[in-house]
């Protein structure tokens, strides 16, 4: 038997906007899809960093309390921390130690016969006057201290002679 | 709801009734999806922030405490030799003390001794200038006194030297040697607050410090009750 269609052609929608009905419910039904995995991605994610949270949180206690057991040793750290960072200060103070050891290198090269008279130390250079019988222990102390090579910069202050000790020459050492 | 006699679903054209659905479900999740994302996106976000300042924290914490299991059986020693080195107080007695035994050690003899006022050498750390004036027959003990001064605690800088020759052939010298004292830490940091381990440069000055000569203490020991044979004596 045929099929008739009784309902008038203008109640029937059009082929194009049939098919592009189809389209969009399809599209309708993707869409839905992707709504579902995005809020489950976004609420597993949620649920998953949380837990993670929590149990961290829960370890951190954990540790805060064994910390808490070991304050004496934290307290003793701190300060010798804070002693050592204090006298790294006072080390770094400009002093005469590195001068005084310059003071013995003269000392180890000193000739015979050739005497120190004062020394005076300060914190960059080393000034002194020595004594010598003679012109020769003058110039045998004047040739190691070149030899030496170990003073930056020497200045001769002052040379005299006195009767009862000999030569005087006034030196500082840089 | 009816015009002119007419449902108002009848009045619209069959095309739109068609697309009506699709358009509508299309749109709703369109305003969902939206939502959903700003929404869940930013919770996420704040909670993996949280979760990263948890790990953050966690890791501090687990640092510090391997740091003090590691430290806890040396740290005894280098405290004291620290607080020895730069003590809490004026030192000016411990350091006076150490000078004699020094100028004895060396042959020398102390002339004068005397012990300005202390000042504030920098933020938290005092100072005090103690003037030494000694006697010997030989240079070579003096030098050796005065080279010995940055080998014992509490730790001190050598200010000017003066050294004379006297008539009798012995040598006198004047200086000025600073000792250095601090307030010690009041409060320790917040537990979750980093700690780090002693640096190398840290290590070098703790084995310095720790190689300086330490004072003497005498410790008197209490002793018991005696008989009294005279009450009165």
């Amino acid at each position: 038997m045929a099929r008739i269609n009784l309902l008038p052609q203008e109640l029937k929608p059009k082929g194009y906007v049939l098919k592009l009905s189809k389209t969009l419910n399809k599209l309708a039904l993707i869409s839905i899809a992707i709504l579902l995995a995005a809020a489950f991605v976004f609420l597993g994610s949620f649920i998953f960093f949380s837990q993670q949270t929590k149990a961290s949180l829960g370890r951190q206690e954990s540790l805060k309390s064994e910390i808490r057991a070991l304050e004496a040793t934290e307290q003793k750290l701190i300060l010798v921390k804070d002693r050592i960072q204090k006298i790294g200060k006072v080390l770094n103070v400009e002093n005469t130690t590195e001068e005084l050891g310059v003071l013995k290198q003269i000392v180890e090269i000193l000739p015979e016969g050739v005497s120190f008279n004062s020394v005076g130390i300060s914190d960059s250079s080393v000034e002194l006057e020595v004594t010598a019988p003679n012109l020769l222990s003058i110039g045998q102390f004047f040739l190691s201290i070149v030899n030496s090579q170990g003073f930056q910069k020497v200045t001769v202050t002052g040379f005299s002679y006195k009767l009862e000790t000999g030569y005087v020459v006034g030196l500082i050492f840089f | 709801m009816k015009i002119f006699g007419r449902s108002i679903i009848r009045l619209i054209s069959p095309n739109i009734k068609v697309m009506a659905i699709p358009v509508a479900v299309l749109l709703v999740v369109a305003i969902l999806f939206i939502y959903l994302t700003k929404v869940g996106y930013s919770r996420v976000t704040k909670q993996i922030s949280e979760y990263k300042l948890a790990q953050k924290t966690e890791n501090i914490l687990s640092g510090k405490l391997g740091l003090l299991k590691k430290v806890e059986s040396e740290i005894a020693d280098d405290t004291d030799s620290t607080i020895l080195a730069l003590p809490d107080k004026n030192p000016a007695t411990w350091s006076i003390s150490q000078l004699r035994l020094k100028s004895i050690e060396n042959g020398l003899t102390m002339d004068s001794i005397n012990v300005a006022n202390s000042n504030s050498f920098e933020e938290n750390i005092n100072s005090i200038a103690i003037g030494v004036q000694i006697t010997g027959q030989e240079l070579a003990q003096i030098l050796s006194f005065l080279s010995s001064l940055p080998t014992f605690a509490p730790i001190s800088t050598t200010g000017e030297i003066q050294m004379e020759k006297g008539q009798d052939g012995g040598w006198a010298a004047n200086t000025e040697v600073s000792i250095y004292w601090s307030k010690l830490p009041p409060t320790l940091p917040a537990i979750d607050e980093t700690l780090n381990d002693l640096s190398n440069e840290e290590k070098t000055v703790l084995n310095k410090v720790s190689s300086l000569t330490k004072p003497t203490f005498t410790v008197l020991e209490p002793s018991g009750p005696k008989e009294r044979l005279t009450p009165f004596n």
